[in-house]
């Protein structure tokens, strides 16, 4: 199992090494003089001459990635364009508004999907088996930045209950807490489909196996069966998908961030792509590949502890 | 079989597959959706009650009435007239990227599982790709390519080739070890022979369904770009633009990003079970 470990590790190396060749080439595949397009069409050359020497972009492509490489390595993503700050300082609290609100949304879409796709799966075929299903499958297909707007709609302006946009502060504060229900609320609810539908069908499969029957066989009591045998294999691919989904949160939370001014990772990066700021735009996309890819690692060692069954060499 | 053929093999016959999508209710409906929605694509410019960029300040955020069965936004153009205009684009942008991910992404599939030599380069490549949240990595590309909806289809288009990618592989790999290809090459036939002839015809019933899925969410992940301001640029007619234009009027008229987004939701519904029913059609054992 170490060894599997070992090796699942040094795995990521070149996944991320890869990942930033593509972020460095983010820069270079920009049609044109990436230099003039940062400036803007009118600007004097001298300007223009300044982006270029300040982006390094009057070096040799080799020399550039390496010196990219170097200094992603010592933690400098370089310096905004625009607001001159340091993308690191500038990426590091939007990064943690987001995990907040991927958290946030990844906890109440499991504490609702888990228990809808275990009763569709115990009451199989019921009238609730196949609302839920045809309710999962609309909302699958339900474009995210509507829901945003419709909880916005309803939530914030009909009912008043809730804040339009914007955070508003800590999570520990009431008004932190407050700001974060309509964005998780509408991130998670893209998840809970596809969620509700895995917990079912791995349900499903584990209650059709030997040991459901013997457990039945010797007399164990139905809601017994279900949680401690069934469930517990069940919710293994659940596992999986839960690490594997966070790939959707984090696009999920581009638009949700957006819709609700949540000043987190995604919302910067769609800024810095409209106002051309490359360094905060190379800065969080590789910022979110590492997360994602570091995720993936975790889950594939959970998957490790959680299965004690599956070998490993 | 003195061509070293055999025929190819594994997997219903098609005509049985056929008969099981046109008895299954909803995939039928989901085509037919598509079908209405293509229909409503090309005759846009005869159905269309008004020109869809035209600006009327005057009849600006009307409420659905029997003028403007949908409504207006806040240009006074009519919304249903955007909607169908807006057709040609999503569904365009949807066929053209999963075009461009399935084109792509089976070649690279189909090369890494017949070739050992470029498997490991091609797999490395698709995992660097696949560290990306497929709308991460689309706004990357959008990033470098500057927003426009043509840079958008591509960024989506590249964001989908993994996947075709992976699924192409695996399947060249499972195939290529059949007794049928065993048979085919002791029969001396070359490899581009049995790749056609048996590798392609039975990797292409799983592609076929992903392609259909992909639409669904190729649409949806173009909309979404266009949301944001990085797809289709004012005053063109796109759903998930038309959305986004409607997001400053939510309160008062949240008519004007509903029917959009209605629009992208009935024809993402509709590849979706389109798609689920080809997959339980053509691989009955994949159904439950």
């Amino acid at each position: 199992m170490r060894v599997y470990i070992l090796r699942r590790l040094a795995l990521t190396v070149p996944t991320i090494l890869g990942a930033s060749v593509l972020v460095f080439l983010i820069l270079h595949l920009v049609p044109g003089d990436p230099a003039m397009v940062i400036a803007g069409p009118t600007a004097p050359a001298d300007v223009v001459a300044n982006i270029r020497a300040q982006l390094g972009l009057d070096q040799p492509v080799l020399v550039q990635y390496g010196r990219y490489l170097a200094s992603a390595l010592r933690g400098d993503l370089g310096r905004s364009i625009l607001t001159r700050r340091e993308v690191t300082s500038e990426i590091g609290g939007a990064f943690l508004n987001t995990v907040e609100l991927v958290i946030a949304a990844r906890i109440w879409s499991l504490l609702v999907a888990i228990p809808i796709g275990v009763v569709a799966a115990v009451m199989r075929r019921s009238a609730f088996d196949r609302l839920s299903m045809v309710t999962a499958l609309l909302g699958l297909s339900l474009p995210i930045f509507w829901i945003g707007l419709m909880a916005i709609w309803l939530f914030a302006f009909k009912l008043g209950w809730f804040p339009i946009s914007g955070r508003g502060g800590p999570l520990w504060t009431i008004a932190g807490l407050h700001h974060l229900v309509l964005p998780a609320l509408t991130l998670g609810v893209i998840q809970v489909p596809a969620l509700a539908r895995l917990t079912r069908s791995s349900l499903l499969e584990a209650l059709a196996q030997d040991y459901v029957r013997t457990a039945r066989a010797k007399g164990l009591a139905e809601p017994f069966v279900v949680a401690k045998h069934a469930l517990r294999n069940a919710l293994l691919p659940v596992v999986t998908v839960v690490g594997l989904q966070f790939a959707g949160l984090l696009g999920g939370a581009v638009v949700t961030e957006t819709i609700f001014s949540w000043p987190g990772l995604g919302r910067l990066a769609v800024t810095a792509i409209l106002t051309r700021d490359f360094p905060v735009v190379q800065g969080t996309i590789l910022i979110s590949a590492v997360t994602f890819v570091t995720i993936n690692l975790l889950v594939d060692l959970l998957y490790v502890v959680l299965d004690p069954r599956i070998k490993y060499s | 079989m003195a061509d070293g053929s055999l025929p190819a093999a594994s997997g219903p016959p098609r005509a049985d597959a056929w008969r099981r999508l046109r008895r299954d209710g909803t995939s039928m409906a989901g085509a037919g959706c598509l079908l209405a929605l293509v229909l409503v694509a090309c005759l846009a410019p005869v159905l269309a009650p008004y020109d869809p960029i035209k600006v009327a300040m005057r009849e600006r955020l009307q409420g659905p009435s029997a003028r403007h069965l949908l409504g207006t936004d806040q240009f006074g153009r009519d919304i249903l007239s955007r909607i169908m205009y807006g057709a040609r684009i999503s569904l365009a942008v949807g066929l053209i990227a999963v075009g461009i991910g399935l084109g792509v992404g089976a070649t690279l599939g189909l090369v890494a599982g017949f070739s050992r030599r470029l498997d490991y380069p091609i797999v490395a490549l698709m995992d660097v790709l696949l560290s990306f949240p497929q709308i991460l990595l689309a706004i990357a590309i959008v990033a470098a390519l500057g927003p426009g909806i043509f840079n958008a289809m591509i960024a989506v288009g590249i964001g989908a080739v993994p996947g075709f990618t992976r699924l192409a592989r695996s399947s060249m790999l499972s195939i290529r070890e059949r007794d049928y290809v065993e048979s085919a090459r002791a029969l001396g036939a070359t490899s581009a022979r049995i790749v056609a002839r048996h590798v392609l015809p039975n990797a292409l019933a799983p592609l076929i369904v992903v392609a259909t899925l992909s639409l669904a969410g190729a649409i949806l992940a173009a909309a979404i770009l266009s949301f944001l301001g990085l797809g289709a640029q004012p005053p063109m007619a796109e759903w998930g633009a038309m959305a986004a234009d409607g997001r400053g009027f939510i309160a008062q008229h949240p008519h004007i990003a509903t029917f959009p987004s209605l629009a992208i939701f009935v024809v993402v519904l509709a590849s979706n079970l389109l798609g689920d029913g080809l997959r339980d059609a053509l691989d009955p054992r994949l159904d439950e």
